[in-house]
């Protein structure tokens, strides 16, 4: 992997995309309140007032109150953590999981590859929303059943990826040295190409989580996500959703982080593309 | 609905040169029997969900439904036969059209699909065209311009656009047209003023993305040797962008756009929930509510099939449109 010089410039090339860095800097902030979201939120997200509902902001409850009184605040918080757990874990799994069947379809070849590549084709062109929504409706809608079906339809994307890299890299002079002195298959794949690879998948996860988090979000929507009183962002819009014309607060504040941290995801995926492979066109 | 990077290189036709012909009936050919083994892939997957819970009848009836009627239908349905005589009953059955029968509302479930399905092939049509007509012209003259005002302006909107959940716009959307300007309907279906709302935030992450990639796409083409020699010869810049550079974003583009209907076929579940719009995406999502398996079925079914076969009839009027792409290459 990189060597400590090189990795002073992929620093030093991040740090001069402002937008990269706007993004991180609130993805740091929105990872800070999720971990210390019991110190952060204001009132537990779950305990309803209904004598203060629907309040417009102010000092004691800075964006309001929702339906039953609860402090959206707190709620947007606890969100946080629900939303970048999902998009995290959807995608460790799905890139772990493409990235070893996409290593060993690169470096294999065969019949294994074609059968493989030829899932992905179908996997590639087909609505899976769709997919997803008949899969819930058997399994039943909650956050873990979301996360599997999430992970098991993303990982053909990384398999791809990782083939693609792993088929240019197979054929270089320093995996026909290692062969030659008599490295197993296992050891070549595992120390020698399955590093060179990673860079690529790091940058793809980047922009892979902020889709996991709208997927998470429209089934959240659609009630087929995480279930009230879940404070997750996407159910949170849905509840919201009946109050439209009294209370317009309700659907617009969860909106806004869901829109702030894809956005953030992004601008970071972006400025880490760039500063990674330089000869990557700036478009 | 693959994850990853936002597309932001378009993807380049192949050269090759071949008898048109005999090829264009090959290339057909293959591409439908591709068709096919997707359509069985889909219908296998389907098959095995419904097992998933162990007991398919479950996801059929009203909570509360007596035991014994459940056994029965069990038997009724041939579900006390081993597994592969019930994967081949139901394979024969979608040969025949015969995608189950509704318990729910006690009809045959490819009917009741059918029934809907013009209403999301309007809106689908409709929101397609906007996201084509609107998002190109957007990044085109962005890509040209870049830097300049028209970019500084759109580049932001496509960024934004990417990042806004679709159920949030529409939302939105009805909250500033409908109940603030009192413009347009926020629900409802049948004529086009309750088309419109449905149709821009179906249209709206399509429209972000093909903007987008109109942009890179000439972006790219601005940089190559034919445009400096056109500009060098002194061809007139509106010439260049006319004849040269746009004729030769256009295909990476509409390759783009035509694989986005992916996801629009997606974003129809969360448009026809947000605006009531009486579509095949309602459909489900009522099935869901009601346990009747048997039309969510029906509706993956059939949503896919008219899918593949679109994307067939794209796939084969290129090849017809375009020389370069060299027929019988299936893997793009």
């Amino acid at each position: 992997m990189a060597g400590g010089l090189q990795r002073s410039r992929v620093v030093r090339a991040f740090l001069r995309n402002r937008l990269g860095v706007a993004g991180g800097t609130v993805l740091l902030v929105c990872l800070g309140s999720a971990l210390l979201a019991p110190h952060l939120a204001p009132y537990d997200p779950y305990r309803l007032d209904l004598a203060h509902a629907f309040q417009a902001p102010t000092w004691r409850h800075l964006l309001g109150t929702d339906n039953f009184g609860r402090d959206i605040l707190s709620r947007l918080i606890y969100g946080s953590r629900i939303s970048l757990l999902v998009g995290v874990v959807v995608v460790v799994f799905a890139g772990s999981l493409g990235t070893a069947l996409g290593l060993l379809a690169g470096y294999l070849g065969g019949w294994l590859d074609l059968a493989l590549m030829r899932v992905v084709e179908i996997c590639f062109a087909f609505p899976f929303l769709v997919l997803v929504i008949a899969i819930i409706a058997v399994l039943g809608p909650n956050v873990v059943n979301v996360i599997w079906v999430l992970g098991l339809v993303n990982w053909p994307f990384y398999a791809r990826l990782v083939r693609s890299h792993v088929l240019a890299l197979r054929g270089r002079e320093y995996v026909e040295v290692a062969r030659a002195l008599g490295a197993s298959d296992a050891r070549i794949m595992l120390r020698h190409i399955l590093p060179n690879s990673l860079t690529p998948v790091v940058v793809a996860s980047t922009f892979g989580i902020p889709q996991a988090i709208l997927a998470l979000a429209a089934l959240g929507f659609l009630g087929l996500g995480a279930q009230p009183p879940t404070p997750e962002w996407g159910a949170m819009v849905s509840a919201g959703r009946e109050f439209i014309f009294q209370d317009p607060w309700l659907i617009t504040w969860p909106g806004v982080c869901i829109a702030l941290v894809v956005l953030s995801f992004n601008f970071l995926g972006d400025g880490m593309r760039d500063a990674l492979d330089p000869r990557a066109q700036r478009v | 609905m693959p994850a990853g990077c936002r597309r932001d290189r378009p993807p380049r036709p192949r050269g090759g040169l071949e008898d048109r012909n005999a090829g264009v009936t090959r290339f057909v050919t293959v591409r439908l029997l591709q068709a096919v083994i997707v359509l069985w892939g889909v219908s296998t997957l389907v098959f095995a969900i419904a097992r998933l819970s162990g007991d398919p009848v479950a996801l059929m009836v009203p909570q509360g439904t007596p035991p014994d009627v459940m056994a029965r239908m069990r038997h009724t349905l041939g579900l006390d036969r081993p597994v592969y005589e019930q994967y081949g009953r139901f394979l024969l059955g979608l040969v025949r059209g015969d995608l189950g029968t509704s318990y729910v509302q006690d009809a045959p479930a490819l009917r009741l699909v059918l029934q809907r399905l013009p209403y999301t092939a309007e809106l689908g049509v409709a929101a397609f065209g906007l996201a084509l007509a609107a998002g190109m012209p957007l990044g085109v003259a962005a890509g040209i311009d870049r830097g300049g005002w028209v970019d500084r302006i759109a580049l932001p909107f496509m960024l934004i656009g990417q990042a806004m959940p679709s159920f949030w716009t529409g939302l939105l959307l009805i909250l500033v047209v409908s109940v603030d300007w009192h413009l347009l309907p926020s629900s409802g279906s049948g004529s086009l003023a309750t088309l419109i709302l449905p149709a821009v935030t179906l249209a709206w992450l399509s429209l972000a993305t093909i903007a987008r990639m109109s942009r890179s796409a000439v972006l790219e083409e601005l940089d190559r040797d034919y445009v400096r020699t056109a500009r060098a010869k002194g061809v007139a810049p509106r010439r260049v962008i006319l004849r040269h550079v746009l004729r030769n974003a256009a295909l990476p583009i509409i390759t783009v756009a035509t694989l986005d209907i992916a996801n629009l076929l997606g974003g129809v579940v969360i448009t026809e929930s947000i605006f009531a719009w009486p579509g095949i995406g309602r459909l489900a999502l009522e099935a869901i509510q009601s346990r009747d398996y048997t039309v969510v079925q029906a509706v993956v079914l059939v949503g896919t099939t008219v899918f593949v076969l679109a994307s067939v009839v794209t796939d084969v009027l290129y090849s017809v449109i375009d020389p370069r792409i060299e027929l019988g290459d299936t893997s793009a």
